[in-house]
């Protein structure tokens, strides 16, 4: 009785070993399941069963919602990131349009100026600081040669005053050593356009007797024999007050905006006219003729491109000023 | 009987999450095998035939609810009681590591009873690959959730003034 006493634990555990057992081997020889209890606990334990179903479906939901979230939020990455695409895409076309549309416009302008012209991309613009020059993607070995006009479809650009053999930098107009001679297209007056001492350009040397206004357009005379006749170079914005002496002075903004200029048309080209619709803005009637202020008297400057040191500009540039005239000569003399 | 009904209680838990709630959990590769774990603290704190019929009842209750095999379940639990039972009355195991180590025990029983159950009873394919797979990442739940278990339990049994029973090895000491 002691024994049974002591090892008690062990018999029952061997006693349900035995039950567990036969209860394996029971429901392993057959299909049928053998199973006395199993029917009851199964009914008691159903409607717990139901709760933790309950439970089940609730766990499973939040899973489920917590992981369609995470679902759509991948989903709204993925078509944020797709619709920056096509944004992008749409941008790229829209930069590839206008740029045919400004090379179309160029080409036209090649086709309608006389003489060579070599159409080149600007690489770099500096026109922050002291100078202002732009650098183009073409040199010598395409044709651009120190000296040549640069133009874009609104206007002149500046001057070729360095050319290697692939790339070619350019004296751009609102440069201070810049100097281009200019009619108004208005009144004929004629004047030269030089880089300003702060943004922009001044028309100088313009006869006291001469009628400007502030609005009026500005193109090249043709006379220096480096731009072509009537390309537009800006419009006058201000008339420089308090002025004594033979000359006035204007404001002008210039035509091109040098910080946005893409392509631009290297010009070498003899003193021709352009055909009127080459420029932006229509000269007044007559304007296709001879200078209406000619010089009489040879109190007109002479056209001319001063270049900062370097290479000197083509000799047509420097038009020989009448000697009798005690003319300001801009050329050389800044 | 306070200490029953804490144990009850526990163990009613433990079959409800091992054959209900803890499969509907998506990112668990498998359930814990709590049942087992709470067989071997009855191996370990309850030598008593309550203990054996405890750990027998646990496996049966894991059988009707979920196994396709009655009498598996509860002859693995009751298997692992005893043997826990023999090894905590001559080992001390009164300290987290051996616990862990006398789930792992646990577990490698269960697998034994698992193999001698399809290769022996059911003449079937041993499916080994399955097994190790089922019965490794229940054994690696088991085991990781083994220091929980215990301490919930000794905890709640403290609570309702029914503490552990120390083994008898450990009595002895």
């Amino acid at each position: 009785m002691s024994f049974l006493r002591r090892n008690s634990v062990l018999l029952v555990t061997g006693l349900l070993l035995l039950v567990s057992g036969s209860l394996l081997v029971a429901n392993a020889r057959g299909p049928r399941r053998v199973d006395p209890l199993g029917s009851v606990l199964l009914e008691v334990l159903a409607p717990l069963d139901r709760a933790l179903g309950a439970m089940r479906g609730t766990i499973s939901r939040v899973w489920s919602s917590y992981v369609d979230l995470v679902g759509a939020r991948e989903e709204a990455a993925w078509l944020r990131k797709r619709l920056r695409e096509i944004d992008q895409r749409r941008e790229s076309t829209t930069d590839l349009e206008r740029e045919n549309a400004r090379l179309q416009a160029l080409l036209d302008l090649r086709d309608r100026i006389p003489g060579q012209g070599v159409a080149a991309r600007v690489t770099s613009a500096e026109t922050k600081g002291l100078f202002h020059s732009a650098t183009l993607g073409k040199g010598s070995r395409d044709g651009i040669l120190p000296g040549m006009a640069v133009i874009s479809t609104d206007g002149v650009v500046g001057q070729v005053f360095q050319a290697s053999p692939s790339a070619a930098r350019v004296l751009l107009l609102e440069d201070p050593s810049s100097g281009i001679d200019a009619i108004d297209v208005r009144t004929r007056a004629r004047g030269i356009v030089e880089g300003g001492p702060g943004d922009g350009c001044r028309l100088k040397y313009v006869k006291r007797g001469d009628e400007i206004h502030v609005g009026d357009e500005l193109v090249t005379s043709g006379l220096d024999g480096t731009f072509p006749r009537g390309v537009p170079l800006g419009t006058i914005t201000a008339i420089v007050p308090g002025e004594r002496g033979l000359f006035q002075s204007a404001e002008v903004r210039p035509a091109v905006d040098f910080s946005k200029v893409e392509e631009v048309l290297a010009v070498a080209t003899a003193p021709t006219d352009l055909p009127p619709e080459t420029t932006r803005s229509r000269p007044a009637p007559g304007a296709d003729g001879p200078p209406a202020s000619a010089p009489t008297g040879g109190t007109a400057p002479a056209a001319a491109t001063t270049l900062p040191p370097g290479p000197p500009p083509a000799p047509a540039a420097r038009p020989a000023a009448d000697p009798s005239v005690a003319a300001p000569a801009p050329a050389g003399s800044r | 009987m306070r200490r029953v009904a804490v144990l009850s209680i526990a163990g009613a838990i433990a079959v409800a999450l091992e054959s209900s709630l803890a499969r509907e959990v998506p990112f668990l590769p498998a359930a814990p095998d709590l049942a087992l774990v709470l067989s071997v603290y009855l191996g370990l704190h309850e030598h008593s035939v309550g203990g054996a019929i405890g750990a027998f009842l646990l496996g049966y209750l894991i059988d009707t609810t979920t196994g396709p095999a009655p009498g598996l379940n509860c002859l693995t639990t009751t298997l692992v009681f005893g043997t826990v039972y023999l090894l905590s009355r001559r080992l001390w195991m009164e300290n987290p590591a051996s616990n862990v180590a006398a789930v792992a025990l646990g577990e490698a029983v269960k697998v034994a009873v698992a193999l001698l159950y399809f290769a022996g009873l059911h003449r079937h394919e041993v499916p080994w690959l399955r097994v190790g797979r089922v019965l490794g990442l229940e054994a690696v739940l088991a085991m990781a959730c083994t220091p929980f278990v215990f301490g919930l339990l000794d905890a709640q049994l403290s609570a309702f003034g029914a503490g552990k029973r120390r083994s008898r090895a450990a009595a002895t000491e």
